[in-house]
């Protein structure tokens, strides 16, 4: 991220940052204190713009939940944000907030907080889930060792909360010290000296330097000449070669071990173990066997819910009777009435119209799949059945060259490959990125699409839904594997915290997909009406024709189908629905012969994802990337529709 | 494989490969997998960087591991967290057989020379237990953690039965406080 201006407006003077590991409940900690609604996460990357919402409780401060970090120094981006946060903001205090039953985990990041110099609490979060695990922790004696205030929580149910606002009213600069090895408080002096003035301490910013943190060497590099640079480069690189480690390990085995010392005093375990239903299915959810039938359970699930109810009974409503004969033909009417002049009349009803096909498509078609699909993916992210998933499809994607945590955004392609193309983010690198956002483009149907493939497929035999399911599988591994040679870096294998599965909160949920929709109508519908606006000027033009029937050749003689096809395959990259459709009149109408129905559903199940889609591609990865993947696609589900007829066509199938 | 000098196979001199001395006037690329003999100019293929020799002797479908790493193998007498079957625990000896970005994360996730780690499973990918936090590691990251102290946990997972009579016994211990 590259803000280096506050967020803070002009009406607040200071802010509260929410700081702490992923899962700990920073979010709902952050809702309590400001009334003002923001998406709740289980797992990184979700949280990608920082939240901020003004505290109801301290007048002119704004409230800042950050990603979660797993610690600083900062590696990924989401540490980097937070870290970014804490050199611009002016902060009047940290709230950490921590899991009670993960005390080691809270307190290593506790004591990197408090060398900062900024007010700090911390809140001992889901204190409800340590119990029930036979956990308690003496916070009284903890705070007077660590002269920071702890307040024990349960955010969701609201417990702490209070007293933990009027900690924030009292609370100053925490007095922590830890004494490090000498050769590192050498060091630390020697930093020092070099340092200006920040709005951590100059000690914390020592720390962070000799940690190579890179936030913190951004942030030096813009402030100090590059001579001085330099030498505390230098000066840090030679006492890694001095033996005994590199200054950060030191740093960190130091606190580790003040960690391990105060967990000691504090910390009570009784033997209870693991236990609880929650805890047991979650046990079962990644057994081999168990956790695929419950994954076949949860995909029926979803199947129904966005497939069966949104895809069709929603969508059905929606677009035949609310847009079909209410609100359009009164629209047409009216817009035909004020505006005499036939072509810009044409622009916004007409055939290609903007309002009769870029908005009715937005609102009436997408908007309930979509919707419907969000609602089911917040569950399963708030469960935390999502983590689980990945480790049962690890070792699929391992012969991708990728690892389980691909699986996120390639569920999330199925309500939307627009929306999943932003979710690769979760991936460790970019060239993880990469290979799943070529993935996502070439074989992931979205839920506009897939609701039609399958239908008409479903109509023809069973057997033709194999063939698709098998040749888009195969077509998807064999590109995953060959593109994960082609790229270079290595393999990033699977490292992944499984949080404990809960049972989600509704009003969470519905936050969360409130949230989504209200991106989605902000970023894609522009884009699919600019994508309108271009089929309306080249229908007018006589372009659209000529495209369709120079593709003619292509279409019927490669891929055997009838040559009005290739109008849908071109409507297609506009509606990703409006192909499909095409076609499934044509088979309606009894002109496409089984073979016909599966090659052609093959190829435009592979063909480029919507406009929307390849213009997000171009945000998140620039335009080459985009062209590039284009360039590959467009060609290959051509090339592999083509093959399949020929395959089928020579086993004799269905003849 | 391990030998660092490779024999030439026009004029039978032996050099190292990655001395590279050669490629700086080269016009292929200084990365591309072949190598030249610095005395006679015999030009041949990297046998440790040819991905299809590795492929080929490493076994069809084994996973690739770790390209072109440093890490280091863990002599077969060390015990790892890959040796230690599900209900069991032990004590993290080191971590120095892996990358030190992949040292970084496991050690910010609590997994460091001396914390105690359970493991729950190893299929379809092992999963441990730090403190109460899981983490799932594939076991090609399992392998290269020697561990020390290994025992056996007495109370592994117990069925719901067991389960929800606790939770009914703390329930009502809970209520009476209140």
């Amino acid at each position: 991220m590259h803000h280096h201006t506050p967020l803070v407006d002009v009406e607040t003077s200071s802010s509260i940052a929410l700081i702490g590991h992923p899962n700990v409940g920073k979010s709902v900690i952050f809702h309590q204190l400001t009334g003002h609604y923001v998406t709740v996460a289980n797992y990184p990357g979700t949280t990608v713009e920082l939240a901020r919402g003004s505290a109801t409780h301290f007048p002119n401060t704004a409230v800042i939940d950050t990603p979660g970090v797993i610690t600083l120094p900062s590696r990924t981006e989401d540490e980097q944000v937070t870290a970014q946060v804490l050199f611009d903001e002016p902060l009047r205090a940290i709230i950490q907030v921590g899991d009670a039953k993960n005390l080691r985990r809270t307190l290593q990041l506790t004591l990197q907080l408090a060398e900062m110099g900024i007010p700090l609490a911390l809140a001992l979060n889901m204190m409800d889930e340590a119990n029930h695990r036979g956990v308690s922790v003496d916070h009284k004696l903890l705070q007077e060792h660590i002269q920071v205030p702890i307040v024990p929580t349960i955010a969701t149910r609201g417990k702490g909360i209070s007293q933990l606002i009027e900690e924030i009213h009292n609370t100053e600069k925490p007095s922590l010290f830890i004494q490090y090895p000498q050769q590192v408080e050498d060091a630390i002096r020697y930093v020092e000296s070099n340092l200006p003035e920040s709005r951590i301490t100059k000690r914390s910013l020592a720390l962070l330097w000799l940690g190579t943190d890179p936030v913190a060497q951004t942030w030096l590099e813009n402030q100090l000449d590059p001579d001085t640079i330099k030498e505390l480069r230098t000066h840090r690189n030679s006492l890694r070669e001095s033996g005994g480690g590199s200054p950060a390990t030191i740093i960190r085995r130091t606190r580790m071990d003040v960690v391990e010392r105060l967990v000691d005093l504090v910390l009570r375990q009784t033997d209870l173990g693991i236990q609880g239903t929650g805890v047991w299915l979650g046990h079962l959810s990644i057994q081999p066997i168990w956790g695929l039938a419950i994954l076949a359970l949860v995909l029926y699930v979803l199947y129904w819910f966005v497939g069966i109810f949104g895809a069709g009974t929603l969508v059905d409503l929606l677009e035949s009777t609310v847009f079909g004969e209410i609100i359009n033909p009164r629209i047409a009417e009216a817009i035909n009435r004020l505006i005499p002049i036939p072509i810009f009349a044409d622009f916004l009803v007409g055939e290609y119209g903007l309002w009769t096909m870029g908005v009715t498509y937005a609102l009436a078609l997408i908007l309930p799949i979509v919707t419907t699909f969000f609602l089911a993916f917040g569950i399963m992210e708030d469960s935390g059945y999502l983590p689980r998933l990945a480790v049962l499809t690890n070792r699929l994607f391992r012969t991708m060259g990728l690892n389980g945590k691909a699986i996120l955004p390639m569920v999330l392609g199925l309500g939307c490959v627009t929306m999943a193309t932003l979710t690769t983010r979760i991936m460790e690198n970019k060239r993880d990125r990469l290979l799943v956002i070529l993935l996502l483009a070439l074989a992931i149907p979205c839920s506009a699409q897939l609701g039609i493939v399958m239908g008409m497929l479903a109509s023809v035999s069973l057997s033709a839904t194999m063939i698709w399911l098998a040749v888009i599988v195969v077509v998807m591994l064999s590109v995953g594997w060959l593109a994960a040679r082609v790229l270079p870096g290595e393999r990033s294998p699977l490292l992944l915290e499984l949080p404990p599965l809960r049972l989600p909160i509704m009003s969470n949920v519905i936050i969360k997909t409130l949230a989504r929709l209200e991106w989605y109508l902000k970023e894609v519908i522009p884009l699919f009406l600019l994508g309108t606006a271009i089929m309306f000027g080249m229908q007018k033009t006589g372009l659209l024709d000529w495209l369709i029937q120079a593709g003619e050749p292509l279409v019927s003689g490669w891929l055997g189908l009838p040559p009005n096809a290739s109008a849908a395959f071109l409507l297609g990259f506009l509606r990703r629905d409006f192909g499909a459709t095409g076609l499934f009149l044509m088979q309606s109408q009894g002109l496409l012969s089984p073979i016909q129905v599966v090659v052609s559903m093959i190829t435009i199940t592979l063909f480029i994802p919507c406009v929307a889609s390849v213009f997000m591609i171009g945000k998140s990865k620039g335009w080459r990337t985009s062209l590039a993947i284009t360039a590959i696609v467009f060609p290959l589900a051509f090339i592999i529709g083509g093959f399949v007829r020929q395959i089928l066509m020579l086993v004799g199938w269905a003849t | 494989m391990n030998d660092p000098f490779v024999t030439c196979a026009l004029c039978g001199d032996k050099y190292r490969p990655e001395s590279r001395q050669d490629c700086g006037s080269c016009p292929v690329q200084p990365d591309c997998n072949i190598i030249c003999c610095p005395s006679c100019g015999f030009s041949d293929v990297d046998p440790t960087r040819s991905k299809a020799v590795k492929w080929i002797t490493s076994g069809f479908f084994k996973s690739k591991g770790e390209k072109g790493s440093d890490e280091n193998d863990i002599e077969p007498s060390t015990l790892t967290i890959a040796d230690l079957s599900p209900g069991m625990e032990a004590r993290i000896a080191s971590l120095q057989g892996l990358h030190e970005s992949r040292r970084e994360q496991l050690m910010a996730y609590g997994l460091a020379p001396g914390s105690c780690v359970q493991v729950l499973q190893h299929n379809p990918a092992t999963i441990l237990l730090v403190d109460h936090m899981e983490l799932a590691v594939e076991d090609e990251v399992a392998r290269r953690i020697t561990v020390d102290q290994p025992r056996r946990i007495k109370k592994m997972l117990r069925g719901k039965r067991l389960a929800k009579r606790s939770r009914f016994r703390r329930g009502r211990r809970r209520r009476r406080k209140h």
